[in-house]
């Protein structure tokens, strides 16, 4: 009982300090923690406008909005999802706000050099990370572009898998995968050695964002939306390692 | 708007108390009922208590979302993403920890001292309350403990049902996710080391409670 009055003097102390707007609530995917965080920062300050942003997985979130997750706006990690919630009739439209690129990533710490994915035959080149390709869309990028190094039959008994490209990352940053093919915006350079993969070996990975039907906050939302097009956006996307959607 | 660390905090013992009391409510009639042997449905009913032990919790997460979600059964409730959702997922995976506890506690105790209650006249409530649960107190606080501690470290299930929503229903637990989600290993080891403090203090505490019980008893 006392527990709970002080979670609600807390909790009366938080709302009390937060601005007279209700907050926009952002659901996005967990790879976009990083940029969202400075994005929804900036629009704070130019609009006044509160954020929330609640991260998670893709498909998790995807299934949170079926059942109704007080959310208003769903940055998601792919362009299909978005666009069959939209079917669905839960969301209102798919925009394209960001496309992610993958790069090929050493370790620092092992001390090899890897600079073309037909470098990844060689044998002492053990272990090869990606992310789950049923689930994350960067892992079937590294695969379709592998397959189109011609690399793929060659490779394919070293591939190790992580459930998501941010454990991915670590497969490769902790030294136990040697390389690994990793989301630009995820590869950190100061424990990675990166190098570009050419963009024309795999499809590009389009992430979309699409407003929640039925939003107490649509106008809001549709402003949030509106914001991730501006320079201002757009140039911390691309700090972050996402390239800029196509127009 | 961060969220602060105590909020975070508050609101981890917030829904790690209320599944503590919501596993006990439930759990101690199951386990006074599986204690006692011979009648019917009592295999199916003790698969069923045990069954969160076996699921992933993001999976029992998944079902209890199509459950109490905008599209199930009891949408009507408005339960999902509050929490009182991360309060029930926390209780479900937490009751079989209770339920094995508890039931242990009182099926340890001599069918013989019940008797000699029922020769002597006591009603079966007088026995429930002057015999059984004295007598499985110490069995019943180790089931509250464990209860206690899986529920503050609940992430799969409540993630799942209650989202990881700041201010509202991030936990620790879920806030050291983000926190690796997110790359910021050094907030990761921070919220961990927070919620690892928590629950070694709380069991600490609650262990030297219980000894005191057990010194009683032995007397």
């Amino acid at each position: 009982m006392r527990l709970r009055s002080i979670g609600l003097l807390c909790l009366s102390l938080l709302l009390i300090g937060c601005s007279s707007r209700a907050p926009l609530t952002v659901a996005a995917a967990a790879s976009m923690q990083r940029p969202l965080q400075a994005i929804a920062a900036a629009f704070t300050k130019q609009t006044g406008q509160a954020v929330t942003l609640s991260f998670g997985a893709t498909g998790t979130l995807a299934a949170q909005i079926e059942q109704g997750a007080p959310f208003d706006l769903f940055l998601a990690a792919n362009e299909s999802t978005p666009k069959q919630l939209s079917d669905k009739g839960l969301l209102d439209g798919a925009q394209r706000y960001a496309t992610g690129q993958i790069v090929l990533a050493v370790a620092k710490r092992v001390n090899l050099s890897v600079s073309t994915l037909q470098d990844l035959t060689r044998t002492e080149i053990k272990r090869i990370a990606i992310a789950n390709p049923d689930q994350a869309p960067y892992g079937k990028a590294a695969i379709d572009a592998l397959k189109a190094a011609g690399v793929w039959t060659q490779v394919q008994s070293k591939i190790v898998m992580g459930e998501n490209i941010r454990q991915t990352a670590q497969f490769v940053e902790s030294g136990n995968a040697e390389v690994g093919l990793l989301a630009r915006s995820d590869a950190d350079s100061a424990t990675l050695s990166i190098t570009p993969i050419p963009g024309n070996l795999y499809a590009p990975i389009h992430q979309a964002l699409g407003i929640i039907k039925g939003s107490p906050h649509e106008a809001v939302a549709k402003q949030f939306a509106q914001f991730m097009t501006t320079t201002e956006a757009k140039a911390i996307l691309d700090q972050y390692g996402f390239a800029l959607p196509p127009n | 708007m961060a969220p602060s660390l105590l909020s975070q905090l508050l609101i981890s013992l917030q829904i790690a108390a209320g599944a503590t009391l919501l596993a006990a409510a439930i759990g101690l009639p199951l386990a006074l009922s599986l204690a006692r042997p011979g009648w019917r449905g009592r295999r199916v009913l003790d698969l069923l208590v045990n069954l969160p032990l076996a699921l992933p919790p993001t999976i029992l997460g998944f079902y209890l979302l199509q459950v109490i979600g905008r599209s199930g059964p009891l949408g009507s409730l408005s339960l999902a993403f509050t929490k009182s959702a991360a309060i029930l997922a926390a209780a479900l995976v937490g009751l079989p920890l209770f339920v094995q506890a508890a039931r242990n506690a009182i099926e340890g105790i001599p069918g013989s001292v019940r008797e000699a209650a029922q020769i002597d006249g006591a009603s079966r409530l007088a026995i429930l309350r002057y015999i059984l649960l004295p007598l499985a107190l110490p069995g019943l606080i180790t089931g509250l403990l464990l209860t206690w501690g899986r529920s503050l470290g609940e992430f799969g299930a409540t993630l799942m049902v209650a989202g990881n929503i700041p201010g509202q229903t991030q936990t620790l637990a879920i806030a050291v996710y983000s926190a690796v989600q997110a790359g910021e290993y050094n907030r990761a080891h921070l919220f961990a080391l927070l919620l690892v403090s928590l629950a070694g203090l709380t069991t600490w505490l609650a262990l030297r409670w219980r000894g005191t019980f057990s010194e009683e008893m032995r007397v």
